[in-house]
Order: C-alpha cells, then structure tokens, then sequence
C-alpha cells in the first residue's frame, strides 16, 4: 500500500474550518431559547428566598388565575422520584424536580408556571403563596460538621454525604523517613462557569405522549435517560436534542430541573414549554466548581525525592450533591497524578452546606487539588534549597509508573514537557538571576481523558454509529 | 397601549405593534424571528445583544423598541446571510478559528464592524478597546483579535478594488 | 418581581416634556440614553408609570462651544460623541477622558453625560471634572428655567437638586482659566467596561510653576462626588513638586469617605484616592505648560 505525505493530505496537517462555523458567523445557529414553536409557553421558576426552611403550604390559586397562566406545578403534582447522576449509586441521587417539604439553599426550585408570554410568567411568581418555616442554615463547612449542625438531608445526619478513602503504603512511616515534611491547609473559593448562553430547554409532548427535549446540555443522554426515569416513562420515548450551546465547561452536564418542569407541564398541556435562565439565576443559584479546604501533609528526602502525601480534602457541597461525587472521587486521585508517591493516603468528604450545589466545572477537583501540590511543590522547593522545576523533573511520572487504584500509564511527556519549558523560557536561567519587580513561576497539570469509573449504566450504546473492525469480504455482483 | 413602531432593519422596512416597555431584544427575537442576536445578561454587561442603531453599536437589552422608531437596524442577519457571500469580518472569524460556542459571535462581529467603520487601520490596543463590552468565555479573545485584524485589511483591499 | 409596565412620550419640544412631566405628577421618568433606566426595570427598581424620552426635543444632541461662553453639552449628546469632538479633546481633555472612561463602547453609543449625572451615583465618571471646571446644569420647569452649579447639584446616591416637574436639558462648563490644565483619573477592577472605584478630577490654574487655582473633585468614596477642599488648599499657592502631590494626596484621602463594596475596599479606596490625586495633579499640571 502505497503511503502519503504530509503535502497529500487533505483533512491531517490542515488548517481546517470547524463544521457549523459559517452559521455561527451569520447567526443562523439555532441555540435553544432561540426555538419557537406554534402556541409555546413561556415558563419560570419560583425559588426560594430562604436558605433553609420547611414547606408549610403553597397556594397557587392567585397564580392560576391571572390571564394568560396556563399551568402552575408543585411537587403534589409530579412523580416524586429522585435524581441524580450517579444513578449506579441510587442514595447519592438527592435532588426532586420541585422541592418536596424543605428548600435548601436561596434558589431551591418550589414551584413552576408556564404563561403565554414570559412577563405574565414572571408576573404568576409573584402571586404564588409560599408559607414556610425557616430553618437555621449552614453556610460553611465548620457549621455543618458541628455539633448540633442542622441537618439538611435526613439519610445523613452528618451532612456528610460522600466520603472516598485512598491507602497506599504507610504513610507515617513515610514521614518518619522523610527529611523534611511539611503540611499545609489551603482553601479554594467558588467559581461560576459563567458560559454565555444561560440554560434553556423546551420540551414538546407527541400525540403519542412522547417527549421531544431541546436542551442546552452537555450530556443529551444523560439527560434523556434521567429524565425518563423522573418521568416515569421509557428511554425510547423521551427524544433528547442537544442544539448549539453557547458554552458549558461542565456546567451543563446534568439533568435539571426545568428540563424535566418543561417536559411535565408540555405534557400536562399539549402545549410546547420554555424556561430560560435570567443570568442571575444562573449567577445566584447556577452550578460552581466545589470550594474545597485541603489539607496536605507531604515528606521529602533531602534530595528532593517525595517520600509520600497524606491528603485530607473536604468538599463544600452545596445543598445537593449534583456531581459532588465525582469532585469527591476526583480531587483524590490528582492528589497523585503527576509525581511518583511511594505512600499516599488520602480521605475525601463531601460536605452538604445551604448554599446552590457545587457540581462538575472544568476540572472538578483537580484544579482545587492540584493548587494544593503545585503550591506545596513550590515551597518545598525554597525551602529544600532545588530549583522548582528540577524538583518536579526528579518526581515526575514516568511511562510505566502505576498511579495506584487509578491505571498504568502507558505513555507520558510530562519529564520531556518540563524540559521543553525550561528550555524555552530561560527558567532556570530567569529563576537565579530575577530582575526586580519581576518573577517566573511553574505550575502543572493533568486530567484524564475519557470515562473515569462507570457511575451511569445504560443498555443502549450512546452512539449513532458503532465502529466495529474485522475483516470482511466484499462480493461484488 | 402598544405603540406602531417603523424600522429599517438590515435594510427592510419593518413596522410593528410593541407595548411600550419591550426591549429592542425581546422584539429582534421573539417578533421579528431574528435570533441571531442574542441575550446573554439582559443588563448591558456582556456584548451578546450588541446591535447596530443608526450604525453604532448599542446594546439591545437595554434599548426599548420604542426608541428606534424611525431608525435603522443591522442585527448580525444583515451582514451576510450563511448561503451568501460572507461579510469579510465573518470570513476573517472563520478564518483565524474566532469562533468556538458562537454566542458571542454576532455581538463581537457587530462591535467589530462598529470599529472598522470609523476607524479602518486600527491597532491592537483600538481592537481590544472596540470589543471591551464584549464578553467571550471560550477563545481567550487572541484569536477574536486576530480576526478582526484581518478582516481590516480584508476590507482595505476591497475598498482598493472598488 | 414585578414586570416594570410604563406608557412612552418622545415630545418634541423641552415645553411639552416639562408638561408631561407635571401632568404625570412624579411618576414619570425622562430618559436620555435610557441605559440607566433600563437597568433599573431590569432589576424589578422602576417604579414609574410613563417615561419621557428626550431623543425628538430640537437641539438636545447638540456640543456646542462659543469662545466668551464656553462649552455647552446638551441633554441627548451621547458619550461616545463627547469622547471625539474635536473641542471637547483641544480646549476640555479630560471631560473627553472622563466621557470615554464611563461604562463600555456600547453604553457610550447610547448613554449620555447629562444621564450619567441625573443618575447621581456616587461613582459617576462625568461628576469630578465637570466639578472641578466649575460647570453648572440648566433645569428647565413649567415655569421657565434656572442654572445650577454642579457642586450643589447631587444630594446624596441617586438624588439631585432636580426639582419637581424639572428636565435638565444641558451642561455649561466655562472656558477654561488661561495657563490651566485639567485632567481625570480611574480606577476599576476590570478596567474597562466596570463602575469607577475611585475617580478624581482635577484642574488646576498655573502661572509658571506655581499653582493659583486647584480644583480636586473625588467619585465614588463618598455619597456624592466631592470636592477635596484641604487637598486643594495643600496645593493652592505652592509650587508643584513630589513632595506638595504627595501631602496633598494624602489629605485628598483622608477627607473622603468610601465604603467597602463589591468593586474595592474602603481601604483600598483610600489608598487609590492619594494615587490617583497625585496622577491627576500632574497630568494637569503638565498640560498646563504645554498650553
């Protein structure tokens, strides 16, 4: 078989035009709130006010009244059956469509209305009776965990909701080796994804009773499966349709719950159903990256040579655990990514607090995780008298290592990556002799690609296409 | 009571009954079926809803329809519709690989177009300023920058020729 | 929160639009640029039954400037126009600089400085300079009309001198004192597009080296925009030098008031306001001698 060059190629090596790039330069891309369908609702939230409190009643009679209100819904009226994304770990699954007795953080979803036009919407909220019983709130990790904290969640008295442990050797022996150890408590803020198309879905009911969704999501099959199952319906028969979306970053990797308010009140009224998010819902109440309180213990020989990592992170959740769980799992496994720890211990807890759900953004406890390293890295390397870098190139991982409970590495650059940088940007050369008012720092990363460990089951393929090889003979007629 | 406002937009005359506290926004939209504008904060902070009024950018979230009575509008439709022959600051997006989420795109475009009107050679500290009230989370804005450059000198030539 | 729903006049004369606003009897509001009063129904804040929009009123878009009288900017002139105008950039630099600093490119198209000041944040970037040059706003009533001098015009965040009735319909800022020099300075925490954290306008009146005349007029560290009377002391009569900018920089942050907010800490604030003051008194400075 002949082989091609580089010049021969049409598609590898070429500067290529993404598909649908000419409709987004025109504006002719279809984004979810820019559907319009015959006789569509518009719909909105009622939210809480109150970061903790009991659901004594809600009257929604007012609401229902007002002209041009064509459905109000409370959790009376739906399906109470719980969700959540790890669906292979049904007690994680927290969250109902609407609040079922208690809200849990400023924001919780109590009710929803869908109207002829989104100012009559906003006007049904106001009319919505809410009676509730306010609850002392925790807004910090210290006062959930503390004595007498009040409980958010019933199946966790603790409020702890996810706990992942990590053992590997003796870590105090470790320490007990090391020439220098030390051990250090950093705290990471919140961060919105802030994406610029605020979430939207609009979901139309079949004459058959099957749902159509358009979402801005992620996950379309995420999405469809879960939503199925909160409605009570099969998978085949709910059709989840992903449009463009204006920018996720793990944001938009849920089902939510105007995905399934849209579904349930299209259905309820034949009629389509939109909810879009004002960008102060989505600032105010929307998914953020976990803020995290990570303490880490890390032992050095004099050499440089890392002797082993004692991490202890706790997660502020938020009042549900959205993908809490995978931050939780996560943020200890890139406790070890990168460098070569003979002993590592690790004990994760995702904390609940009254606040809007920390989920999946861009990392999801491996930015907080690895700020915690890279900074220890660091200071380390002051103190042990060795050149950042050359600190991190003695550690790195190697092709072969095993990162343990974790996989094998079957090939890596990170020793090459390293020398490239240093190489290219004078590091060493700019770290001894500095010129005043200025500085040059390293920091390093690492993610996986692909699944991680399976928390969602399905049994169908989540594709279109299947691509199988094996040989095959042609016969031609 | 609703209000018979009479508009040029992208070049067609275009009259329609609005009720007073409408934003231009919600009438491009929701009335008038042109998405390509979008809305991304509804408070003049991000740049999303950026259309052109009387050929200056403004941001349509915080214009009430009203308002533009009489005037003339370019949304991002009227620069060049996705079968046509794009608007050289469209192919210059293309291009230099502008555009990833695209909800930023028409605003940034329009916010461009804003710029190279009045000023055709700008340089790079004019370009940033020119698109300062527009938002992107994706691109990291370099290669945003990049596009509206080129699409400088894309125009120049064309005015050369012409 | 409530939907904001308002009927809309565009009269056409400053007689009409003072009528409407009295026959409206405080539930109106006159809108400009609109930029202000749209954030407001936004956020679920307008109250008001009708609003009054000035764009067809003759004249209201006009700069205009006569060399006994000086510069008058009218009610619907846009920033974004401020910013360029020829005049305004030769004989007024920093009421361009201050224009150009006000919100982002967009807002400029549509805002306006006579909007920026009605909406009487403390924070508002046209405020200091106009203050420091001595400007007075024209009120027009039923009644007729009355100028005002700028530095009794704001009573507090978000409240005016404008009275019952009352349209400001433009900006009168004199002509500038022989051998002075003007200059505005922010700072904000994106720079670019965000509300001031501090400001500061100054204009000074030099003979040579010496100061005879300093104006220092802060934004966004007290209720209103102010003007730093010691500072301006410090500086009257000296000649400049490092160490005058410094004491004068220093008493200029120590008159003001500022909160802590989103946008900095009163601290912080403080701190900028002797930064800044000591940036704008050269610059004013050094565009005196250049004239």
């Amino acid at each position: 078989m002949e082989t091609k060059t580089m010049n021969e190629f049409v598609t590898v090596g070429k500067n290529v035009s993404r598909t649908y790039v000419r409709d987004k330069a025109t504006g002719a891309a279809i984004y979810t709130d820019d559907i319009k369908l015959p006789g569509m609702l518009h719909a909105r939230m009622l939210r809480s006010p109150y970061a903790h409190a009991r659901i004594l009643n809600i009257d929604t009679s007012k609401a229902r009244s007002l002209q041009g209100v064509k459905c109000v819904i409370t959790s009376e009226d739906m399906p109470k059956i719980k969700f959540g994304n790890w669906r292979l770990f049904p007690d994680t699954q927290d969250e109902y469509a609407l609040a079922v007795n208690k809200v849990r953080f400023i924001g919780d979803e109590v009710a929803a209305v869908a109207a002829v036009d989104r100012d009559t919407a906003e006007e049904a909220l106001t009319l919505i009776e809410v009676e509730y019983e306010e609850l002392q709130a925790t807004f910090d990790i210290d006062q959930s965990m503390a004595e007498g904290a009040p409980i958010l969640h019933d199946l966790y008295p603790d409020n702890n909701s996810i706990q992942r442990k990590v053992k590997h050797g003796d870590v105090e022996q470790a320490f007990a080796e090391s020439d220098y150890v030390r051990e250090d408590t950093f705290n990471v803020h919140a961060v919105s994804a802030a994406y610029m198309e605020p979430c939207s879905s609009v979901a139309q009911c079949e004459y058959d009773g099957k749902i159509i969704l358009w979402t801005s999501t992620q996950t379309p099959y995420i999405v469809q499966c879960l939503l199925a199952a909160t409605l009570g319906m099969r998978e085949n028969d709910v059709r989840v349709i992903k449009p463009h979306v204006g920018g996720g970053f793990g944001g938009k990797m849920e089902l939510r719950k105007w995905d399934i308010c849209a579904a349930f009140m299209a259905k309820k009224t034949g009629k389509p159903v939109k909810f879009t998010l004002t960008r102060e819902e989505e600032l105010a109440t929307g998914r953020r990256r976990h803020p995290m309180r990570i303490y880490s213990k890390i032992g050095f020989k004099k050499d440089g040579t890392l002797t082993g990592k004692d991490l202890k992170i706790l997660l502020d959740g938020g009042a549900y655990n959205a993908m809490g769980p995978t931050a939780t799992f996560l943020c200890g496994n890139y406790g070890l990514m990168l460098y070569r720890y003979p002993f590592y211990r690790f004990h994760g807890r995702h904390i609940y607090t009254n606040k809007p759900p920390a989920s999946a953004i861009r990392g999801f406890g491996a930015p907080q995780s690895y700020f915690s390293t890279e900074s220890q890295m660091n200071m380390a390397a002051e103190d042990l008298g060795i050149d950042p870098l050359d600190l991190r190139l003695k550690n790195a991982v190697r092709e072969g290592d095993v990162i343990p409970e974790l996989s094998k590495i079957g090939s890596c650059g990170f020793a090459e990556c390293l020398e490239q940088v240093a190489k290219s940007s004078n590091f060493r050369e700019k770290r001894k002799h500095p010129k005043k008012g200025r500085g040059v720092g390293i920091g390093c990363y690492s993610f996986v690609s692909g699944g991680v460990f399976n928390w969602f089951n399905t049994q169908y393929p989540f594709s279109a296409a299947e691509v199988r090889a094996f040989k095959m003979e042609l016969f031609i007629f | 009571m609703k209000h018979i406002i009479t508009m040029t937009v992208n070049g067609d005359p275009c009259s329609i009954a609005v009720d007073p506290w409408r934003t231009l926004n919600e009438v491009l939209r929701e009335d008038l079926g042109l998405t390509g504008t979008k809305l991304g904060c509804g408070e003049g902070d991000c740049g999303a809803c950026t259309v052109l009024v009387e050929g200056r950018s403004v941001s349509s979230c915080l214009t009430l329809a009203v308002a533009v009575d009489g005037k003339d509008i370019t949304t991002i439709e009227g620069l060049a519709l996705s079968g046509e022959e794009l608007h050289p600051i469209q192919e210059a997006f293309i291009e230099k690989g502008a555009i990833q989420c695209g909800f930023c795109t028409s605003g940034m475009e329009l916010s461009a177009l804003n710029l190279l009107t009045k000023n055709p050679s700008p340089d790079e500290k004019e370009i940033r300023t020119a698109i300062s009230g527009n938002l992107c989370r994706c691109t990291g804005y370099y290669n945003i920058v990049d596009a509206i450059g080129a699409a400088a000198e894309k125009m120049k030539k064309t005015n050369d020729n012409n | 929160m409530s939907v904001a729903r308002f009927d809309y006049y565009a009269p056409e004369s400053i007689e009409d639009a003072c009528r409407l606003l009295m026959e409206q009897g405080g539930g109106a509001v006159v809108m400009a640029g609109g930029t202000d009063i749209l954030l407001k129904k936004r956020r679920g804040l307008l109250k008001a039954k009708a609003v009054i929009d000035l764009q067809k009123i003759n004249g209201m878009h006009r700069i205009s400037f006569e060399e006994e009288k000086g510069l008058t900017i009218g009610a619907m002139a846009r920033l974004a126009d401020v910013e360029v105008h020829p005049i305004i950039k030769d004989k007024y630099p920093a009421v361009a600089d201050a224009a150009r600093a006000t919100a982002n490119v967009q807002i400029r198209n549509m805002g306006t400085v006579a909007g920026n000041l009605c909406n009487a944040a403390p924070s508002a970037d046209n405020a200091p300079v106009l203050i420091a040059m001595g400007a007075e706003v024209t009120l027009a009533g039923v009644k007729g009309q009355r100028q005002l001098p700028l530095d009794e015009f704001f009573k507090g965040p978000g409240l005016t001198a404008i009275g019952e009735g009352e349209i400001l319909t433009s900006i009168h800022v004199p002509i500038a004192p022989e051998g002075s020099g003007v200059s505005y300075k922010h700072i904000s925490p994106r720079g670019k597009v965000d509300i001031s954290a501090v400001g500061v306008g100054v204009m000074l009146s030099m003979n040579g080296d010496v100061c005879e005349e300093a104006k220092i007029a802060l934004g966004a560290v007290a209720p209103i925009p102010m003007r730093a009377i010691k500072a301006e002391k410090i500086i009257k009569g000296g000649r400049i030098s490092a160490d005058l900018l410094e004491k004068a920089g220093l008493e200029a942050s120590q008159e003001c008031a500022p909160i802590t907010d989103v946008r900095a800490t009163a601290e912080y604030r403080k701190k900028m306001v002797a930064v800044l003051t000591i940036r704008a008194i050269d610059e004013a400075s050094s565009r005196a001698s250049q004239k």
